[in-house]
């Protein structure tokens, strides 16, 4: 007969393997690169990824009118570099040039980036940044 | 009020009222607990009243000086302009940084008081434990406010006149109940850690705080939960985004200290009813007001998240993440001194017994709670391997196929809940599933038929796996339906076959004896009233138009024949057309929506420009069945384009979520002094009062 605090062990044990398998499982499923613009360039192998990438959207070429449904823009680094990305669909409400953006998808023709998700860093709560020179922008 | 006392000078002023009362309360309860002086504890009780009065007029001062528009304080300029509505200046007052501190230290006060005011005369080392520990949380809170989180500063620029207020998108009822139904939720968390752990500093053995700690917890669950949910009510109804839940870091930090309140309800019933789990509680105790620290620290610290709320990174982040580790280090530092009073006074012999599944309840729950963590914080974990700054972020799929499965198994063992009641080993388990499992086949079976307009957008592979895992989730949901409906129904009959006199005292005794348990039983039942939600409207919703990347929207014309969406059709039937709201321009368009009976309903999608700012306003149709939202994405002359989902049993999210609170509410109430025999959790009798109380009983 075997005992309950044995039964317990293997237990534990069958719970913590299925627990790790489902730890690999997931993040075998969901891993995602989030790059910067430099790094997404600098690196090839990206290309053929779905990543995520930040940046600034640039003020340069970017048509946003009232209504639009569609919007392409130039994604700008840290360090200057860019990428053209395209976007159909929701455009968030907070979108502007000089934003703070995150865009995620994969690399299309033409070198563009085609962003299936477009979050912008909402203006929301919490402000801590009081931008230049300490107060906030 | 005479000129010279401004809004800034009375919030600054009781700021140190406030800081003084609590060092005074913590101090006067630290003597009552050493010397054991009733005295002394109605000293410290009467400064923690003190502390909440103070705390009450800086919150009125504040208000004050939103509703005066006292421009003045950089607080009340940054966050409300002259014309906003005046509801939206009541709830700028907590939609800033430091103005939500204001609140959660002030509704922690006033809980404490409460609490204080509340808890009788009983044990006098214990209640003053408690009261230092509550107090000790205060002063942390008052140093905050007034050194680094403080909403009284004054800004010496002039106001800029192009201020828009507070963001139009948080200009909704909802968002203006989710912070503080949160904050009530994070305050509530820390009565029972104060109470548990009051009571292990005093080396107390009764268990007469445990119903008090259980009614707070129920308190605290219900406020964390309603605040989740209008959270999620927001950003379905108000956001448009084609969804109420995205696996945010922001989210998903408020969802952490869920899992261990949840897990601080349950587990201390055990330490009630049978002086186990108490381990379980002292951890989960913890956790949970620690784990509203961590949240506050990973929304307040986007350095280490990335989130669409995104919030810059502040100071404050870190003194809340030292908050969550002092209260983390003098938990552990409680348990090891007070080792001997945590060993249950009886062993789990049975895991097929309701304290086995409850046992297991609280494992999932702490795995749960661990794999959003880890999923949260990955970015960070895997930022040193990867060489890169922002390393691997893990999307929603990482905590579908983690966090879900572990949900259900949960699930299944609160459907098994009302049988492991009534029977301890697996073959009255087995016989006693046979009417629900069977019964669960017929809904399963009838679900696979009235399900099969809902394809939602998946291909046919990953269609027949998600229907395949979503019957087996009805299953278990019908499962637990009828487990708890003939639980019901047995106690209700049995009930009344005792009663001697008539159907009313049947009737009275049922609920005199078991409203406790059935107000618990109904959160259950909300709770697989939610699932069935997320189980229609995850997986099965249809769009109009394909969403993934690349696929760009066609445009939609007047004259275009109704387009196909799942059941319905859609067809536009007014060009855009602009108007003036109440504070915003907006553009509008109509939509017929027809249904399969040829019913037609009207839904009109608008945009809105507050300033500068524009806002989608989606449309809805809600039934029981099914909710129809409708974006309206852009317009190009009468050119539209738009997006339209249809979500399958939607509104049993909501409707589930309103069951749940109803039954925490009810609990709440409930909760009594001391268990009804019936409330035991086997219907041999058990002793109330064990032998060997080597607990913290």
């Amino acid at each position: 007969m075997i005992s309950s605090h044995k039964k317990a062990i293997v237990a534990g044990l069958i719970l913590a393997a299925a627990g790790g398998y489902l730890l690999y499982a997931g993040v075998k499923a969901g891993k995602l690169s989030y790059l910067t613009v430099e790094e997404f360039l600098a690196d090839k192998s990206f290309r053929t990824q779905r990543v995520r990438l930040r940046g600034m959207v640039s003020k340069e070429e970017l048509s946003l009118r009232a209504g639009s449904a569609t919007v392409s823009f130039w994604l700008v680094g840290e360090k200057g570099g860019k990428l053209r990305v395209s976007f159909s669909g929701t455009i968030p409400d907070t979108f502007a040039a000089d934003r703070e953006v995150v865009v995620e998808g994969t690399l299309g023709k033409d070198d563009v980036f085609l962003a299936g998700q477009l979050l912008t860093k909402c203006a929301s709560k919490y402000e801590g940044d009081k931008g230049p020179g300490g107060r906030r922008p | 009020m005479p000129a010279n006392i401004t809004p800034d000078l009375v919030g600054n002023w009781s700021f140190v009222l406030a800081l003084l009362a609590s060092a005074v309360a913590l101090a006067a309860a630290i003597v009552a607990a050493v010397i054991g002086s009733r005295r002394w504890l109605e000293a410290a009780t009467w400064a923690m009243h003190a502390l909440t009065a103070g705390l009450t007029v800086a919150l009125m001062a504040l208000l004050a000086g939103f509703l005066d528009n006292v421009f003045r304080i950089e607080y009340v300029a940054l966050n409300s302009t002259a014309n906003m509505p005046w509801p939206y200046k009541v709830a700028a007052l907590w939609a800033g940084q430091e103005g939500s501190v204001l609140l959660w230290a002030w509704m922690l006060a006033g809980m404490s008081s409460i609490a204080l005011a509340l808890r009788g005369r009983e044990a006098l080392k214990s209640t003053a434990a408690t009261t230092a520990i509550l107090a000790a949380l205060c002063v942390l809170f008052c140093g905050l406010l007034l050194w680094a989180a403080n909403p009284f500063r004054i800004t010496l620029e002039a106001v800029r006149a192009d201020r828009q207020g507070m963001n139009p998108l948080l200009q909704d009822p909802a968002m203006i109940l989710h912070p503080p139904a949160l904050f009530l939720g994070y305050a509530g968390s820390a009565i029972p850690f104060a109470l548990m752990f009051g009571a292990l500093l005093a080396g107390r053995k009764d268990k007469d705080w445990v119903p008090s700690a259980r009614r707070w917890a129920a308190a605290a669950w219900l406020f964390l939960t309603v605040g989740i949910l209008l959270g999620a009510y927001w950003a379905y109804y108000t956001l448009g985004w084609g969804g109420y839940w995205a696996w945010d870091p922001v989210e998903n930090a408020s969802l952490l200290p869920w899992f261990t309140a949840t897990g601080v309800m349950h587990s201390l019933v055990m330490v009630q009813r049978r002086g186990t789990l108490k381990f379980w509680s002292a951890a989960m105790t913890t956790l949970t007001p620690a784990l509203c620290f961590f949240a506050s620290f990973l929304a307040r610290s986007s350095g280490i998240l990335q989130s669409v709320h995104s919030f810059p990174t502040s100071p404050i982040g870190w003194t809340f993440l030292a908050m969550f580790g002092l209260t983390v280090l003098y938990s552990l530092a409680m348990v090891f001194w007070r080792y001997r009073l945590l060993q249950g006074e009886r062993p789990l012999e049975n895991w097929v017994s309701l304290p086995g599944a409850l046992t297991l309840a609280n494992v999932l729950l702490v795995a749960m709670m661990l794999a959003v963590a880890v999923g949260t914080m990955y970015p960070w974990i895997s930022a040193p391997f990867t060489e890169r700054e922002g390393g691997v972020v893990l999307k929603g799929e990482f905590y579908n196929t983690v966090v879900l499965p572990m949900g259900m198994l949960l699930v299944a063992l609160m459907a098994l809940g009302p049988i492991l009641r009534v029977t301890k080993d697996l073959a009255g388990l087995a016989r006693r599933s046979i009417l629900p499992a069977a019964a669960g086949v017929v809904v399963t079976a009838a679900a696979a038929l009235l399900a099969s307009p809902w394809n939602g957008d998946a291909d046919a592979d990953s269609l027949r796996l998600r229907t395949i895992w979503t019957l087996v989730c009805v299953f278990v949901v019908a499962f637990g339906a009828v487990t708890l409906f003939e639980d019901f129904l047995r106690t209700l009959s049995r009930s009344l076959r005792d009663a001697t006199v008539g159907l009313g005292e049947g009737l009275g005794r049922f609920v005199r004896a078991h409203a406790s348990r059935y107000a618990a039983m109904s959160v259950h039942l909300g709770t697989l009233l939610l699932v069935l939600g997320v189980l229609g409207s995850g997986p099965f919703k249809t769009h109009l138009f394909d969403p993934t990347p690349g696929h760009k929207r066609p445009p939609i014309t007047l004259s275009d024949d109704p387009r196909n969406l799942g059941r319905y059709t859609l067809a536009l039937t007014s060009p855009p057309r602009d108007f003036e709201g109440p504070n915003y321009a907006a553009t509008e368009v109509e939509f017929l929506l027809t249904g399969p009976g040829g019913s037609t309903v009207t839904l009109t999608p608008q945009s809105r420009l507050f300033g500068e700012q524009r806002m989608g306003h989606p449309s809805f149709r809600s039934t029981l069945r099914d909710d129809v939202q409708v974006i309206l994405e852009g317009w190009d002359g009468e050119v539209v384009f738009a997006q339209a989902i249809v979500f399958p049993l939607m509104i049993w999210v909501w409707l589930g979520g309103c069951v749940m609170a109803a039954g925490a509410l009810a609990c709440v109430v409930l909760i009594r002094r001391k268990s009804s025999p019936d409330e035991n959790d086997a219907p041999a009798p058990l002793p109330l009062v064990p032998p060997a109380p080597q607990g913290v009983q």
